[in-house]
C-alpha cells in the first residue's frame, strides 16, 4: 500500500501532467540534458572581469559616465560638486559627514524576490561613487554567478563601499539595506556600513515632486524631474524571473539588459539627489512647499518658513495646505514670530475647525508671550461655540477656558 | 436560605423526572495541598516576590519542573485545570533571565488571548520583584512601528505558533540576536496541537531549532499540557528532544465534587426520540444560577451558545439588577467583549456564562462552582478539561454531563466507563506526514539553504531536496540547496484550516455601521447567508445582504420567534484510488477525491418548541476541496439479491452511513466532526443530495457508494486509518445496529426518523450481512 517516496512525492504535485504522457517526460529530460551541458557564462552577454577575494572570484562590470555627458537634464560633471550646500541644509544629519563627493555611494540591488525575507538573495548590487582620477560617475556592479559565491560578492562589495560616509538608496530603508543586513548575516559577516549614515530618497522625493506626478516610482521621477527615457528596459517585476532561468539554464542577452537597467537606476538616483539640491537653492514653485516640509524635519525652522510661504502660494491641496500651515507655524513660533505664527494659526483653524492645536497654540502664545489673556479667551470660546467636539478635546479646551476666565477675572479684564 | 452545591445535587439525584435519568454519579474525594520548599537554585528575587503574592511553598510538581529546567532538561508538566502550571516553567524562565542579562525566552501559546493572558501575569511578577523584564506579545496585531522593538529589546517574546512560523521564523536574520541567545521556548496547552494542526507545529518547531543552531543557541523546551493519555511521547515528537522529563504527579489541592451523568428522557419511545440535551442543560443550569451559584455551561456549537444564552437570560436576566448576569462567550466575539466577560467571571460580576471549548484553554476566569457540559465534548481529554472549569480549592463542586441524542453521546452516557475510569484520548501527530513534512521543507529552505548530511524530518532528505530543485524550487549549488522561487513559501502554508480572511459582521442599525462579530470561511455559507438569524450574547440579528468577495455581511437586530439552521450537503468526486479490496459483494477503496460544499437553503426553527416553521433559499459560492477519503461501494443490483427496494436500498447505505461515521471517530479518536459524510455515485454520475435520498432520481446504473471523507484539505491520514479498519468497523456497526432497541432508526444507530427513511435499520443491518458474507 505504502509507494516509494518518489511516487508519493509525485502525488503531492498535482500540476503534473497524468503518468503515461511519455513525450512530456522526454522533452523535459531533454530540456534538463541540454541546459545542463550549455549553460552559457555571463560575460557572453555582458563585459566584464573576475576579481579576486578572500572568499573567490566575483563577476565585476565597471562604467564610468563621463563628465561631459548628461543623464536627461543631468549633467554628469554635476555629481562632482555634490553635496552642495542647499542639500546640506536639507539633509544635515545624513550628508552632515561627507568631505568630498566621492564619499556618497549610491546603491541598489537586484533581487530574486520583491518579498523580503531570509529566503531573498541579491543577485546584482551596483554602487556609483564619483570618480576623481577618472573624472566621471562610476558605476560597479557586482553579479552572483552562483549561489555559493555570495561571501566572495560580500567581500567585494566591502571593498566598493571604502571610505563612504553616507549612502543613499531609492526605498532603501525598506528593502535594500534589510535585505544587505540580511545576506550578511546568513554569511556570518558584519554589513561593513553599520551605523552609517543611510539616505532614503523616496520620502524626500515624495515630498517635492509627489504632488506634480502621477506617482513616485523612479522611472516616473526620472521620466518627470530629469527627462530621462528609457529604451529597451526590463520591468523590474521580471527580473526575479529572469536571474531564476539564468541560474537553470544560463545567460541570455535580456539578463544584461538587467545590467544596464540598474545602472541607470544608480545614474537617476544620483540625479535626483542633484535636482533635490537644485530645488533647495531656490525654492520656488511647485517644490518650495516641499523644500519646506523638508528643512522643517530637520529642524532648520529659519529656511522652512521661507520656503513654505513661498509654496502656500502654489495653491496646493487642502492636505498639503494643512501640513504646510502646521510646519510654518511651528518654524514661526520656534522663530519667535508671534504675529506671523497667529495669522497662520487662524487660517489653519479656518481649514480645520476642530483641530486642537491651531486653537491651542494661538491660545498658548496670546497668553504668555504676547500678554493678552482675553484674545486668548476669545480664541477658546469661540471654538467651544462649535459643536460636535471629541470629549477628551472638549474638556481640555474648558480646561483651559475656565483658567484663562479666571486669569482675565483677575486682572479685571 | 440558599441551597449548596451539595443540597442541589442531593435533590437532584431525588428529583422524581431528573433523578431516574442519572446514569452514573461519582464523588470525586478531596486532597490535601503537597508542597515544599523553593528547589535550590530559584532566584530569591522570585522568591520574594511570589512570598508577597501568598505563595510560600510550591506545590510539588512545580518544584520538580523547576529542578528538571534549571538542570538544563526539557520537561512536560501534565497537571489539571488551575493547579498552576504556569508557575511551572516561569519559576525556572525567570531565575535564568534574572541570572543571565543576555539570556532570552519565546512563549508559545495557542490563541493570541491566552498570549495576552501570560503578558499580565509576567508583567505582574516582574513589577513584584522590581525588575524590568521587557516582555511583549508578536503577533498579527502587532503594530509595525513596535515590531522592531520587540525583535531588539524583548527578553521574553509570546507569540503563537502560526505567527513563528509566517511572521518570525522567514525573518530570522533580523531576529539574530534574539534567536542567539535564546535559551527556553515555553510551549503552553500541548495537547492542542494533536492532528494534523500538531503535525504542522512540530515542523514549525524543527525549523525552529534549525535557526537556533545556527545562531548558535540550544533552548530547552518546557512544555505543559492538558491530560491526554501519552502526554511524553507527544512532547517527544512535537520537539523532536528526547530527553525529557514527565512531570504527572500534581501536587495541588483539590476539593469534593460531584460527578453526574445525565441522559435526557426518551419522549417518543417508537421515534426513539430524547428529549433535546439543551432543554435539560438549560434546567440544571438553571438549578445551580436560581441558588447563585456561579455555573459554566459548555455547548458544542456557536449557535448553542446563543440559544441557550438566550433562555438563560429571559430566565434571569428580566430583574434589571441582574442585567448581564448571564453571558454568551465562543470564538467570533471580538476581543474586547471576550476581555470584558474573563474580567466578569473572574470578579464574580457574571455568574453564569454559555460557552464552546474557546473557554476549555487556560484563559483565567478564576474557578466557577458547577459545570454542565451540554453534549460529550467529543474526548475524554475534553470532558475532563471541560469539567475542570468547576471547583475551587474549597468547597464542593459539580459538573453534569447532558447527553444529546447523537450516538457517540448516547454511548458514553449508557457506557460511564469510556470517560470514568478510562485514559484520556492519545494526541497523535505524524511530523512525517508528507503533504506536511514537504510544504516546512520549503519554507526551512526559504530560511537557511540545506547543506549535504542535514536532516529535517525521516524521509530521506536528499530525495526530497531533489523533487523540489527539479521543480525549480531550490537549486543546488557546491554542497547546498538554496531557495530560487520568487515566493514567500510560508505565505501559502496554513498551519491550521481557519483561514485568515474572516468576514466580518457589521450592524448597520446604528447610526454608524459596527462590527458585531467576526466568522470564518468555513461557516460562512452556513451562519451568515442572506435570510439567516445571527445571534451575539442572545440578541438576533438578520443578515440582509451577504457581500462575499468583501467578507461582510450586513446585519439588523430584529426580534423573531425563530433561528434559522441551514442545510448543507456535499458532493464527492473521486480523483484517484490509491488502494482497495473487495468486501463481501461490494467493495472498500480509499484515495483523493474531489469534495464541493452546497449550502442550497436553510430552516426557520421554533425557538423552545424546535417546531420547523419555514424554509427560505440560499444562493452561495460553492466551496471546493481536495482531500482524502475512504469510501465503500454497492452495486444497485444488490438491492434485488437482498430482497429490497431500490428506495430502501439507498436508505440502509445512508443510514449506514450515519453509524459508521461516527464509529470511525471512536475509533480514530477523532472528532465526528474531523470528518464529512456524503452518498454518491462512483464515477461520479448522481449524488444523494440534502435530507432523505430520493431514488427516483438515480440514474439507472449507478454504483451508489458512501465517502467518509477529511475535512482537511489535503487529508491529514484519517482516511487511510479507517480504511485498515474497515472490517472492525463493519463488526462495530452489526452490533451496535443489533443492540439499539429502537424500531426502526434512531440517532443513535442509523440517524432519525426524517433524516431516514423507515426500512433504513433493517436494510443497513442486511447490507452490512452482504458486506461481512454473514446473514443477518
Amino acid at each position: 500500500m505504502m509507494k516509494g517516496l518518489a511516487a508519493r512525492l509525485r502525488r503531492l504535485d498535482r500540476s503534473r501532467p497524468p503518468a503515461g504522457s511519455a513525450l512530456r517526460e522526454r522533452l523535459e529530460r531533454m530540456d534538463r540534458a541540454a541546459s545542463s551541458s550549455r549553460r552559457a557564462p555571463i560575460d557572453r552577454f555582458v563585459v566584464g572581469d573576475r576579481v579576486d577575494t578572500p572568499a573567490g572570484p566575483v563577476f565585476r562590470v565597471v562604467r564610468t559616465a563621463p563628465a561631459s555627458k548628461a543623464h536627461g537634464r543631468l549633467p554628469v560633471g554635476e555629481l562632482g560638486r555634490l553635496p552642495c550646500e542647499g542639500l546640506r541644509d536639507l539633509f544635515p544629519r545624513e550628508l552632515g559627514r561627507v568631505g568630498a563627493p566621492p564619499e556618497i555611494a549610491f546603491l541598489d540591488t537586484e533581487t530574486t524576490g520583491l518579498a523580503g525575507g531570509a529566503g531573498t538573495v541579491a543577485f546584482l548590487v551596483g554602487v556609483g561613487r564619483w570618480d576623481p582620477g577618472g573624472r566621471g560617475f562610476r558605476v560597479v556592479q557586482l553579479f552572483l554567478e552562483d549561489l555559493d559565491r555570495e561571501p566572495a560578492l560580500l567581500h567585494a562589495l566591502a571593498r566598493e563601499l571604502e571610505g563612504v560616509s553616507c549612502l543613499v538608496t531609492f526605498n532603501g530603508h525598506r528593502f535594500d539595506v534589510p535585505l544587505l543586513e540580511n545576506r550578511h548575516v546568513l554569511n556570518r559577516m558584519a554589513w561593513p556600513l553599520e551605523g552609517a549614515p543611510h539616505l532614503d530618497l523616496l520620502p524626500p522625493a515624495r515630498a517635492l515632486w509627489r504632488p506634480t506626478l502621477s506617482n513616485c516610482r523612479l522611472v516616473t521621477l526620472e521620466a518627470g524631474v530629469l527627462a530621462v527615457r528609457r529604451t529597451g528596459d526590463v520591468p523590474g517585476a521580471e527580473i526575479p524571473a529572469l536571474y531564476g532561468r539564468y541560474l537553470r539554464h544560463g545567460a541570455e542577452e535580456r539578463l544584461g539588459r538587467v545590467f544596464s537597467h540598474n545602472r541607470i537606476d544608480i545614474l537617476s538616483l544620483a540625479g535626483l539627489l542633484w535636482a533635490a539640491g537644485r530645488a533647495a537653492r531656490r525654492p520656488v514653485g511647485p517644490q518650495a512647499l516641499g523644500v519646506g516640509l523638508l528643512h522643517a524635519q530637520a529642524r532648520r525652522p529659519d529656511r522652512a518658513h521661507r520656503a513654505l510661504a513661498a509654496g502656500l502660494d502654489h495653491a496646493p491641496s487642502r492636505g498639503d495646505r494643512i501640513r504646510a500651515l502646521r510646519e510654518l507655524g511651528r518654524a514661526h513660533k520656534a522663530r519667535g514670530d508671534w504675529h506671523a505664527a497667529l495669522a497662520v494659526w487662524q487660517e489653519w483653524a479656518g481649514l480645520e475647525p476642530h483641530r486642537l492645536e491651531p486653537v491651542e497654540e494661538a491660545a498658548k502664545a496670546l497668553e504668555h508671550r504676547l500678554r493678552d489673556p482675553g484674545r486668548a479667551l476669545a480664541w477658546v470660546e469661540r471654538a467651544l461655540g462649535l459643536p460636535h467636539w471629541p470629549p477628551a478635546d472638549r474638556a481640555a479646551l474648558e480646561h483651559r477656558r475656565d483658567r484663562l476666565r479666571r486669569k482675565a477675572g483677575d486682572r479685571g479684564v | 436560605m440558599r441551597a449548596d452545591v451539595e443540597q442541589i445535587v442531593q435533590a437532584m439525584l431525588r428529583d422524581r423526572n431528573l433523578g431516574p435519568c442519572v446514569t452514573h454519579h461519582q464523588v470525586i474525594e478531596p486532597a490535601p495541598a503537597r508542597t515544599e520548599p523553593f528547589p535550590d537554585g530559584v532566584h530569591p528575587d522570585l522568591v520574594q516576590a511570589l512570598g508577597t503574592r501568598g505563595i510560600e511553598r510550591p506545590y510539588t510538581h512545580q518544584a520538580r519542573a523547576a529542578e528538571a529546567a534549571l538542570g538544563g532538561r526539557a520537561f512536560v508538566a501534565v497537571t489539571p485545570t488551575a493547579s498552576g502550571k504556569t508557575l511551572c516553567y516561569n519559576l525556572p524562565v525567570l531565575t535564568t533571565l534574572l541570572q543571565e542579562p543576555e539570556a532570552r525566552a519565546l512563549y508559545l501559546f495557542p490563541t493570541k488571548a491566552l498570549a495576552q493572558d501570560q503578558l499580565a501575569e509576567l508583567q505582574e511578577l516582574a513589577r513584584a520583584m522590581g525588575r524590568d523584564l521587557p516582555a511583549f506579545t508578536y503577533d498579527g496585531d502587532t503594530p509595525q512601528d513596535v515590531r522592531r522593538r520587540v525583535r531588539n529589546q524583548a527578553r521574553i517574546v509570546l507569540t503563537n505558533p502560526d505567527m513563528l512560523h509566517q511572521g518570525i521564523l522567514p525573518h530570522h536574520p533580523r531576529w539574530a540576536r534574539f534567536f542567539g541567545s535564546l535559551r527556553y521556548v515555553v510551549i503552553d496547552e500541548m495537547h492542542v496541537y494533536r492532528g494534523i494542526f500538531g503535525s504542522h507545529v512540530a515542523n514549525v518547531l524543527r525549523r525552529l531549532r534549525r535557526v537556533c543552531r545556527f545562531h548558535g543557541s540550544e533552548p530547552v523546551f518546557l512544555l505543559s499540557s492538558a491530560t491526554i493519555r501519552n502526554p511524553g511521547d507527544l512532547a517527544r515528537r512535537l520537539t523532536g528532544v528526547e530527553d525529557l522529563v514527565e512531570i504527572t504527579d500534581s501536587g495541588a489541592p483539590r476539593a469534593r465534587k460531584h460527578l453526574l451523568f445525565v441522559n435526557p428522557p426518551v419522549i417518543d419511545p417508537a421515534l426513539g426520540l430524547r428529549a433535546s440535551a439543551v432543554g435539560v442543560a438549560r434546567r440544571i443550569a438553571t438549578r445551580f444560577l436560581r441558588e447563585g451559584v456561579s455555573t459554566i455551561a459548555f455547548v458544542r456549537t456557536r449557535l448553542q451558545v446563543e440559544i441557550l444564552t438566550r433562555y438563560l437570560k429571559d430566565r434571569f436576566e428580566r430583574r434589571p439588577d441582574r442585567r448581564g448576569w448571564v453571558r454568551g462567550y465562543r470564538g467570533g466575539y471580538l476581543p474586547d467583549l471576550r476581555r470584558q466577560i474573563e474580567r466578569g467571571l473572574r470578579d464574580g460580576t457574571i455568574r453564569g456564562v454559555v460557552a464552546t471549548n474557546a473557554l476549555e484553554l487556560g484563559i483565567d476566569i478564576g474557578q466557577l462552582q458547577a459545570a454542565v457540559l451540554t453534549g460529550y465534548p467529543g474526548s475524554v481529554a475534553s470532558t475532563w478539561q471541560q469539567a475542570g472549569r468547576a471547583g475551587r480549592r474549597t468547597g464542593v463542586s459539580a459538573a453534569v454531563l447532558v447527553a444529546s441524542s447523537q450516538p457517540l453521546d448516547q454511548y458514553v452516557i449508557t457506557h460511564p466507563e469510556t470517560v470514568v475510569g478510562t485514559p484520556p484520548e492519545l494526541g497523535l501527530i505524524d511530523p512525517d506526514n508528507l503533504h506536511v513534512l514537504v510544504s516546512h521543507i520549503r519554507c526551512a529552505a526559504f530560511e537557511l539553504p540545506f547543506e549535504e548530511g542535514e536532516e529535517f524530518g525521516s524521509e530521506p532528505l536528499e530525495e526530497i531536496l531533489a523533487f523540489l530543485e527539479e521543480k525549480g524550487v531550490l537549486r543546488r549549488s557546491g554542497r547546498r540547496w538554496h531557495w530560487i522561487e520568487d515566493a514567500y513559501p510560508a505565505e501559502q502554508v496554513a498551519l491550521r484550516t481557519a483561514d485568515p480572511d474572516n468576514f466580518a459582521v457589521i450592524d448597520t442599525s446604528g447610526p454608524r455601521p459596527r462590527v458585531l462579530a467576526q466568522v470564518d470561511l468555513e461557516s460562512a455559507p452556513t451562519t451568515i447567508h442572506p435570510g439567516a438569524v445571527y445571534m451575539v450574547e442572545g440578541q438576533a440579528h438578520q443578515v440582509e445582504r451577504l457581500d462575499w468577495d468583501g467578507r461582510k455581511a450586513y446585519v439588523r437586530p430584529v426580534d423573531p420567534d425563530y433561528y434559522t439552521q441551514a442545510i448543507s450537503y456535499a458532493k464527492v468526486r473521486i480523483l484517484d484510488a490509491f488502494a482497495g479490496h473487495d468486501l463481501g459483494r461490494g467493495r472498500a477503496e480509499w484515495g483523493e477525491v474531489h469534495v464541493l460544499a452546497r449550502v442550497p437553503g436553510y430552516k426557520k426553527i421554533k425557538f423552545y418548541t424546535s417546531e420547523n416553521v419555514g424554509y427560505g433559499e440560499v444562493d452561495l459560492p460553492d466551496q471546493e476541496m481536495h482531500t482524502t477519503a475512504v469510501w465503500w461501494v454497492f452495486p444497485l443490483i444488490l438491492a434485488e439479491a437482498l430482497g429490497l427496494t431500490d428506495a430502501a436500498f439507498l436508505d440502509g447505505i445512508a443510514g449506514l452511513g450515519h453509524a459508521l461515521h461516527h464509529l470511525a471517530s471512536l475509533h480514530c479518536l477523532c472528532d465526528p466532526s474531523d470528518l464529512g459524510r456524503a452518498l454518491g455515485d462512483r464515477e461520479g454520475r448522481w449524488d444523494a443530495g440534502p435530507g432523505p435520498v430520493d431514488p427516483a432520481a438515480a440514474p439507472p446504473g449507478i454504483e451508489p457508494t458512501l465517502f467518509l471523507y477529511e475535512r482537511y484539505p489535503g487529508g491529514c491520514g484519517l482516511a487511510e486509518g479507517i480504511h485498515g479498519r474497515t472490517r472492525e468497523l463493519l463488526e462495530g456497526a452489526l452490533e451496535l445496529l443489533a443492540a439499539c432497541r429502537c424500531e426502526s432508526g434512531c440517532p443513535s444507530c442509523v440517524g432519525p426518523p426524517g433524516d431516514v427513511g423507515p426500512e433504513a435499520k433493517a436494510a443497513a443491518q442486511r447490507l452490512l450481512g452482504l458486506l461481512l458474507l454473514r446473514a443477518a
